[in-house]
Protein backbone atom coordinates (compact mmCIF):
# COMPACT_ATOMS: atom_id res chain seq x y z
CA UNK A 1 0.00 0.00 0.00
CA UNK A 2 1.43 3.28 -1.08
CA UNK A 3 1.43 6.34 1.06
CA UNK A 4 -0.94 9.16 0.22
CA UNK A 5 1.21 12.25 -0.58
CA UNK A 6 0.62 15.90 0.35
CA UNK A 7 0.14 17.95 -2.80
CA UNK A 8 1.26 21.25 -2.66
CA UNK A 9 -1.92 23.27 -2.28
CA UNK A 10 -3.02 21.31 1.46
CA UNK A 11 1.59 21.45 2.25
CA UNK A 12 0.85 25.44 2.47
CA UNK A 13 -2.39 25.10 4.56
CA UNK A 14 -0.59 22.74 7.13
CA UNK A 15 2.49 24.43 7.52
CA UNK A 16 0.31 27.78 8.52
CA UNK A 17 -1.71 25.81 11.32
CA UNK A 18 1.56 24.72 12.21
CA UNK A 19 3.14 28.01 12.70
CA UNK A 20 -0.40 29.79 14.50
CA UNK A 21 0.13 26.57 16.73
CA UNK A 22 3.47 26.95 17.63
CA UNK A 23 2.91 31.16 18.26
CA UNK A 24 -0.04 30.10 20.68
CA UNK A 25 2.53 28.00 22.56
CA UNK A 26 5.07 30.37 22.57
CA UNK A 27 2.57 32.71 23.95
CA UNK A 28 1.23 30.66 26.53
CA UNK A 29 4.12 28.65 27.77
CA UNK A 30 6.86 30.90 27.81
CA UNK A 31 5.68 32.18 31.45
CA UNK A 32 4.77 36.27 30.66
CA UNK A 33 1.44 37.74 30.98
CA UNK A 34 -0.03 40.69 29.53
CA UNK A 35 -0.40 42.66 32.86
CA UNK A 36 1.77 45.56 34.32
CA UNK A 37 3.88 44.67 37.82
CA UNK A 38 2.36 45.18 40.81
CA UNK A 39 3.28 44.97 44.31
CA UNK A 40 1.17 45.93 47.97
CA UNK A 41 2.34 46.45 51.06
CA UNK A 42 0.05 46.65 54.21
CA UNK A 43 0.13 49.88 56.55
CA UNK A 44 -1.44 49.91 59.88
CA UNK A 45 -3.37 53.07 60.41
CA UNK A 46 -5.62 53.89 63.55
CA UNK A 47 -9.42 53.62 64.85
CA UNK A 48 -11.08 57.10 64.85
CA UNK A 49 -13.89 57.01 67.65
CA UNK A 50 -16.67 59.56 67.14
CA UNK A 51 -17.88 62.74 69.49
CA UNK A 52 -20.61 62.49 71.77
CA UNK A 53 -24.19 65.09 71.92
CA UNK A 54 -26.55 64.14 74.30
CA UNK A 55 -28.83 66.17 77.29
CA UNK A 56 -30.16 64.25 80.49
CA UNK A 57 -33.46 64.14 81.34
CA UNK A 58 -34.31 67.11 83.56
CA UNK A 59 -33.76 66.62 87.14
CA UNK A 60 -34.01 68.49 90.43
CA UNK A 61 -37.52 69.94 89.54
CA UNK A 62 -38.47 72.52 91.77
CA UNK A 63 -41.11 75.28 91.71
CA UNK A 64 -41.32 78.38 93.59
CA UNK A 65 -43.13 81.95 94.16
CA UNK A 66 -40.72 85.40 94.45
CA UNK A 67 -42.76 86.16 97.84
CA UNK A 68 -43.64 82.66 99.27
CA UNK A 69 -40.77 80.60 98.26
CA UNK A 70 -40.52 77.25 97.51
CA UNK A 71 -43.82 75.04 96.56
CA UNK A 72 -44.14 71.00 97.00
CA UNK A 73 -46.12 69.77 94.52
CA UNK A 74 -48.98 69.46 96.55
CA UNK A 75 -48.50 73.21 97.85
CA UNK A 76 -48.42 74.14 93.80
CA UNK A 77 -52.03 72.61 93.84
CA UNK A 78 -53.85 74.53 96.70
CA UNK A 79 -51.49 77.13 95.50
CA UNK A 80 -54.07 80.53 94.09
CA UNK A 81 -51.96 82.82 92.04
CA UNK A 82 -52.59 86.61 92.22
CA UNK A 83 -52.33 89.48 90.32
CA UNK A 84 -48.53 90.40 90.97
CA UNK A 85 -47.22 86.78 91.51
CA UNK A 86 -44.59 85.53 89.99
CA UNK A 87 -44.23 81.16 89.93
CA UNK A 88 -40.89 79.98 88.69
CA UNK A 89 -40.36 76.35 87.41
CA UNK A 90 -37.17 74.84 87.85
CA UNK A 91 -35.00 71.96 86.34
CA UNK A 92 -31.15 71.00 85.79
CA UNK A 93 -30.02 69.42 82.64
CA UNK A 94 -26.60 68.33 82.51
CA UNK A 95 -24.94 68.12 78.71
CA UNK A 96 -22.20 65.60 77.88
CA UNK A 97 -20.54 66.86 74.44
CA UNK A 98 -17.49 64.70 73.63
CA UNK A 99 -15.70 66.44 70.52
CA UNK A 100 -12.72 68.52 70.22
CA UNK A 101 -14.68 70.41 67.57
CA UNK A 102 -18.19 70.14 68.86
CA UNK A 103 -20.18 73.39 70.22
CA UNK A 104 -23.60 73.06 71.41
CA UNK A 105 -26.54 75.34 72.00
CA UNK A 106 -28.70 74.73 75.15
CA UNK A 107 -32.20 76.22 74.42
CA UNK A 108 -35.77 75.57 76.32
CA UNK A 109 -38.91 76.56 74.65
CA UNK A 110 -41.97 76.01 75.93
CA UNK A 111 -45.51 75.94 73.50
CA UNK A 112 -48.57 78.09 74.63
CA UNK A 113 -50.50 76.81 77.52
CA UNK A 114 -53.81 76.14 77.43
CA UNK A 115 -56.40 77.15 79.91
CA UNK A 116 -58.49 80.15 80.68
CA UNK A 117 -55.78 82.60 82.90
CA UNK A 118 -53.45 82.02 80.36
CA UNK A 119 -54.69 84.79 78.38
CA UNK A 120 -53.26 87.27 81.33
CA UNK A 121 -50.13 85.92 82.37
CA UNK A 122 -46.90 85.79 80.99
CA UNK A 123 -45.05 82.37 80.63
CA UNK A 124 -41.19 82.52 79.17
CA UNK A 125 -38.62 79.75 79.33
CA UNK A 126 -35.26 79.66 79.02
CA UNK A 127 -31.95 78.70 80.32
CA UNK A 128 -30.72 80.35 83.08
CA UNK A 129 -27.86 82.72 81.89
CA UNK A 130 -29.24 83.34 78.67
CA UNK A 131 -28.97 80.61 75.60
CA UNK A 132 -25.79 78.64 76.35
CA UNK A 133 -22.81 77.39 73.94
CA UNK A 134 -21.43 75.02 75.22
CA UNK A 135 -18.45 73.25 74.79
CA UNK A 136 -16.64 70.27 75.25
CA UNK A 137 -15.19 71.70 78.96
CA UNK A 138 -19.16 72.04 80.12
CA UNK A 139 -19.42 68.59 79.59
CA UNK A 140 -20.85 67.18 82.70
CA UNK A 141 -22.13 70.12 84.42
CA UNK A 142 -25.37 70.82 85.06
CA UNK A 143 -27.76 73.93 83.71
CA UNK A 144 -30.37 75.46 85.32
CA UNK A 145 -33.44 75.80 82.96
CA UNK A 146 -36.71 78.06 83.84
CA UNK A 147 -40.25 78.60 82.88
CA UNK A 148 -41.20 81.61 84.75
CA UNK A 149 -45.05 82.47 84.85
CA UNK A 150 -45.96 86.02 85.65
CA UNK A 151 -49.73 87.20 86.34
CA UNK A 152 -48.93 91.17 85.97
CA UNK A 153 -50.14 93.26 88.48
CA UNK A 154 -52.14 95.13 86.28
CA UNK A 155 -52.97 94.30 82.37
CA UNK A 156 -53.17 98.53 81.72
CA UNK A 157 -56.95 99.01 81.89
CA UNK A 158 -58.53 101.74 83.67
CA UNK A 159 -55.99 104.20 86.19
CA UNK A 160 -56.92 102.68 89.57
CA UNK A 161 -59.18 100.25 88.55
CA UNK A 162 -56.36 97.19 88.17
CA UNK A 163 -58.14 94.14 86.99
CA UNK A 164 -61.19 94.27 88.27
CA UNK A 165 -62.07 90.67 88.81
CA UNK A 166 -60.67 89.56 85.55
CA UNK A 167 -58.63 85.96 85.63
CA UNK A 168 -60.34 85.04 89.24
CA UNK A 169 -60.03 81.32 89.42
CA UNK A 170 -59.00 80.73 85.90
CA UNK A 171 -56.88 77.82 85.41
CA UNK A 172 -53.54 77.80 83.67
CA UNK A 173 -52.48 74.22 82.05
CA UNK A 174 -48.63 74.39 81.21
CA UNK A 175 -47.41 72.75 78.34
CA UNK A 176 -44.59 70.76 78.65
CA UNK A 177 -41.14 71.63 78.62
CA UNK A 178 -38.44 71.20 75.41
CA UNK A 179 -34.85 71.21 76.17
CA UNK A 180 -32.84 71.21 73.42
CA UNK A 181 -29.15 70.81 72.70
CA UNK A 182 -28.34 70.79 68.91
CA UNK A 183 -24.37 71.55 67.59
CA UNK A 184 -23.90 75.07 66.44
CA UNK A 185 -23.06 75.38 62.44
CA UNK A 186 -19.82 74.60 61.11
CA UNK A 187 -18.07 77.67 59.77
CA UNK B 1 -23.34 53.47 18.17
CA UNK B 2 -21.89 54.55 21.33
CA UNK B 3 -17.78 56.13 21.15
CA UNK B 4 -15.63 56.25 23.88
CA UNK B 5 -16.47 59.71 25.23
CA UNK B 6 -19.65 58.29 25.47
CA UNK B 7 -18.87 55.43 27.65
CA UNK B 8 -16.96 58.07 29.29
CA UNK B 9 -19.62 60.11 30.32
CA UNK B 10 -21.83 57.32 31.03
CA UNK B 11 -19.21 55.44 33.62
CA UNK B 12 -19.35 59.51 35.33
CA UNK B 13 -22.71 59.34 35.31
CA UNK B 14 -23.06 55.91 37.31
CA UNK B 15 -20.61 56.80 39.75
CA UNK B 16 -22.18 60.30 40.50
CA UNK B 17 -25.35 58.13 40.49
CA UNK B 18 -24.35 55.62 42.88
CA UNK B 19 -22.54 58.91 45.43
CA UNK B 20 -25.85 60.17 45.47
CA UNK B 21 -27.66 56.87 46.61
CA UNK B 22 -24.62 56.07 48.76
CA UNK B 23 -25.11 59.03 50.88
CA UNK B 24 -28.63 59.32 51.03
CA UNK B 25 -29.32 55.50 52.24
CA UNK B 26 -26.90 55.09 54.61
CA UNK B 27 -27.82 55.72 58.37
CA UNK B 28 -26.21 59.26 58.51
CA UNK B 29 -27.09 62.59 57.44
CA UNK B 30 -26.10 66.20 56.52
CA UNK B 31 -27.51 67.66 59.64
CA UNK B 32 -25.67 68.23 63.07
CA UNK B 33 -26.27 66.44 66.01
CA UNK B 34 -28.87 67.45 68.01
CA UNK B 35 -30.59 65.88 71.77
CA UNK B 36 -33.82 66.71 73.00
CA UNK B 37 -35.61 66.09 76.23
CA UNK B 38 -39.15 67.14 77.84
CA UNK B 39 -40.28 67.45 80.93
CA UNK B 40 -43.64 68.50 82.30
CA UNK B 41 -44.55 70.78 84.17
CA UNK B 42 -48.02 71.59 85.96
CA UNK B 43 -51.02 73.77 86.84
CA UNK B 44 -51.86 77.05 87.81
CA UNK B 45 -54.97 78.15 89.25
CA UNK B 46 -55.78 81.79 89.81
CA UNK B 47 -56.72 83.28 93.31
CA UNK B 48 -60.13 85.49 93.83
CA UNK B 49 -61.70 88.13 95.99
CA UNK B 50 -65.26 89.24 96.26
CA UNK B 51 -66.85 91.80 98.17
CA UNK B 52 -70.42 91.85 99.43
CA UNK B 53 -72.54 93.85 101.52
CA UNK B 54 -75.58 94.12 103.27
CA UNK B 55 -77.91 96.22 102.69
CA UNK B 56 -77.63 99.14 104.77
CA UNK B 57 -79.59 100.55 107.57
CA UNK B 58 -79.90 103.99 109.12
CA UNK B 59 -80.38 105.10 112.61
CA UNK B 60 -81.05 108.57 113.92
CA UNK B 61 -79.33 109.18 117.31
CA UNK B 62 -80.93 111.96 119.18
CA UNK B 63 -79.26 113.88 122.01
CA UNK B 64 -82.45 116.19 122.91
CA UNK B 65 -84.12 115.07 126.05
CA UNK B 66 -86.77 112.09 125.66
CA UNK B 67 -90.12 113.39 124.77
CA UNK B 68 -89.00 116.56 123.74
CA UNK B 69 -89.19 116.10 119.98
CA UNK B 70 -91.18 113.71 117.41
CA UNK B 71 -89.59 110.80 115.03
CA UNK B 72 -92.20 109.56 112.38
CA UNK B 73 -90.96 106.54 112.69
CA UNK B 74 -91.73 104.84 115.37
CA UNK B 75 -88.88 101.91 115.22
CA UNK B 76 -86.46 101.81 118.03
CA UNK B 77 -82.89 101.45 117.66
CA UNK B 78 -79.98 100.96 120.29
CA UNK B 79 -78.37 104.10 121.49
CA UNK B 80 -75.29 105.49 121.02
CA UNK B 81 -73.23 106.94 123.29
CA UNK B 82 -74.54 110.21 124.64
CA UNK B 83 -77.75 109.39 122.64
CA UNK B 84 -80.86 109.82 124.04
CA UNK B 85 -83.35 108.51 121.64
CA UNK B 86 -83.07 106.29 118.71
CA UNK B 87 -84.82 105.66 115.74
CA UNK B 88 -84.69 103.34 112.61
CA UNK B 89 -85.26 105.63 109.73
CA UNK B 90 -83.68 103.34 107.05
CA UNK B 91 -87.11 103.71 104.69
CA UNK B 92 -88.31 107.02 106.03
CA UNK B 93 -85.27 109.29 106.72
CA UNK B 94 -86.75 111.90 104.75
CA UNK B 95 -89.92 112.32 106.87
CA UNK B 96 -87.51 113.41 109.97
CA UNK B 97 -87.05 116.50 110.68
CA UNK B 98 -82.91 116.85 111.99
CA UNK B 99 -82.01 118.99 114.75
CA UNK B 100 -78.80 120.06 115.84
CA UNK B 101 -76.78 117.73 117.76
CA UNK B 102 -78.22 114.67 116.02
CA UNK B 103 -76.29 112.16 114.33
CA UNK B 104 -77.36 109.63 111.40
CA UNK B 105 -75.63 106.36 111.15
CA UNK B 106 -75.87 104.28 108.55
CA UNK B 107 -75.06 100.68 109.11
CA UNK B 108 -73.89 98.26 106.97
CA UNK B 109 -71.70 94.23 107.24
CA UNK B 110 -69.28 94.04 104.19
CA UNK B 111 -68.03 90.24 103.35
CA UNK B 112 -64.55 89.46 102.11
CA UNK B 113 -63.66 86.44 100.83
CA UNK B 114 -60.72 85.46 98.72
CA UNK B 115 -58.51 82.57 98.24
CA UNK B 116 -54.84 83.86 97.09
CA UNK B 117 -51.60 83.21 99.13
CA UNK B 118 -50.25 86.70 98.15
CA UNK B 119 -53.68 88.01 98.49
CA UNK B 120 -53.13 91.52 100.16
CA UNK B 121 -55.06 94.92 99.53
CA UNK B 122 -56.94 97.62 101.31
CA UNK B 123 -60.17 98.08 102.25
CA UNK B 124 -61.69 101.03 101.96
CA UNK B 125 -64.81 102.71 103.18
CA UNK B 126 -65.70 106.08 101.45
CA UNK B 127 -67.80 108.42 102.75
CA UNK B 128 -66.92 111.28 100.53
CA UNK B 129 -69.79 111.13 98.70
CA UNK B 130 -72.32 109.99 101.57
CA UNK B 131 -73.28 114.03 101.77
CA UNK B 132 -72.95 116.30 99.27
CA UNK B 133 -71.69 119.32 100.91
CA UNK B 134 -73.15 122.01 98.33
CA UNK B 135 -76.46 120.76 98.85
CA UNK B 136 -76.87 123.32 101.79
CA UNK B 137 -75.63 125.04 104.97
CA UNK B 138 -76.69 121.72 106.78
CA UNK B 139 -75.05 119.51 104.54
CA UNK B 140 -71.75 121.54 104.17
CA UNK B 141 -71.40 121.35 108.01
CA UNK B 142 -72.24 117.89 108.95
CA UNK B 143 -69.50 115.84 110.11
CA UNK B 144 -68.52 112.11 109.17
CA UNK B 145 -67.14 109.65 111.25
CA UNK B 146 -66.42 106.12 109.92
CA UNK B 147 -65.84 102.97 112.14
CA UNK B 148 -64.60 99.76 110.67
CA UNK B 149 -64.79 96.58 112.84
CA UNK B 150 -63.37 93.60 111.37
CA UNK B 151 -63.57 89.78 111.77
CA UNK B 152 -60.88 90.06 114.49
CA UNK B 153 -59.35 92.34 116.45
CA UNK B 154 -60.48 95.97 117.57
CA UNK B 155 -62.51 98.84 115.66
CA UNK B 156 -60.75 101.46 113.81
CA UNK B 157 -62.38 104.93 113.71
CA UNK B 158 -61.33 107.87 111.89
CA UNK B 159 -62.78 111.10 111.47
CA UNK B 160 -63.43 112.05 107.93
CA UNK B 161 -64.46 110.92 104.81
CA UNK B 162 -62.47 107.76 103.83
CA UNK B 163 -61.11 104.50 106.49
CA UNK B 164 -58.09 102.46 104.72
CA UNK B 165 -57.72 99.59 106.30
CA UNK B 166 -54.82 97.18 104.91
CA UNK B 167 -55.97 93.55 105.52
CA UNK B 168 -54.15 90.66 104.37
CA UNK B 169 -56.38 87.34 103.07
CA UNK B 170 -53.48 85.44 102.42
CA UNK B 171 -52.41 84.94 105.71
CA UNK B 172 -56.15 83.90 107.00
CA UNK B 173 -56.90 86.95 108.90
CA UNK B 174 -58.41 89.18 106.07
CA UNK B 175 -61.11 87.38 104.84
CA UNK B 176 -65.02 87.72 106.86
CA UNK B 177 -67.56 90.18 107.66
CA UNK B 178 -66.65 93.50 108.71
CA UNK B 179 -69.13 95.98 110.19
CA UNK B 180 -68.76 99.70 108.80
CA UNK B 181 -70.61 102.44 110.80
CA UNK B 182 -70.04 105.56 109.09
CA UNK B 183 -72.03 108.46 111.40
CA UNK B 184 -72.97 111.72 109.78
CA UNK B 185 -73.31 114.37 112.55
CA UNK B 186 -75.34 117.59 112.55
CA UNK B 187 -72.88 119.91 114.59
CA UNK B 188 -74.87 122.45 117.31
CA UNK B 189 -73.49 125.01 115.66
CA UNK B 190 -72.38 127.08 112.21
CA UNK B 191 -69.04 126.06 111.31
CA UNK B 192 -66.77 129.14 113.36
CA UNK B 193 -68.95 128.31 116.16
CA UNK B 194 -71.48 131.00 115.71
CA UNK B 195 -75.01 129.66 116.32
CA UNK B 196 -77.27 128.52 113.83
CA UNK B 197 -80.44 130.33 115.45
CA UNK B 198 -83.41 129.99 112.29
CA UNK B 199 -80.45 128.80 109.61
CA UNK B 200 -81.33 125.29 109.51
CA UNK B 201 -84.60 125.72 108.96
CA UNK B 202 -85.97 123.78 105.87
CA UNK B 203 -82.20 122.66 105.29
CA UNK B 204 -81.79 119.72 103.43
CA UNK B 205 -79.27 117.21 104.30
CA UNK B 206 -78.33 115.46 100.81
CA UNK B 207 -77.03 111.99 101.39
CA UNK B 208 -75.54 109.99 98.24
CA UNK B 209 -73.64 106.76 97.93
CA UNK B 210 -71.30 104.99 100.40
CA UNK B 211 -68.67 102.87 98.90
CA UNK B 212 -66.95 100.12 100.11
CA UNK B 213 -63.97 98.66 98.24
CA UNK B 214 -61.06 96.11 98.84
CA UNK B 215 -58.58 97.24 96.39
CA UNK B 216 -55.45 94.53 96.16
CA UNK B 217 -51.94 95.79 96.34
Amino acid sequence: MSETQPTPARNKALRAGIAVAAGVALLAGAGGTFARWFDSESVETGDIVAGELSLSSPTNISWSEATIGALTTEELAAYRMVPGDVVTYSAMVTPTIVGENLVATLTAEIPDASGALADWVDVEASVVGGDATLRAADSGTAVEVRVVIELPFSTGGEPGSGNGTDAQTDELNLADLTISLAQNDRP
Amino acid sequence: MTTRSGRRLLAAGAAVGLAVVLLTSGAGTLAGWHDERSAATGSITAGSVELTSSDAVLHLQSRQPVGARTFASSQTCALASGATECRVVTTGLANERLIPGDRVQIRLDVTLTGEGDNLAGDLTVDAGTVVVPGASDLSAAATTQITLTPPQGSSTTVDGAELVLPVDVGSGHGAGTYAVLVEVGLPTARPGGARWDTGLRAQLLDLDTLAVSFTQK
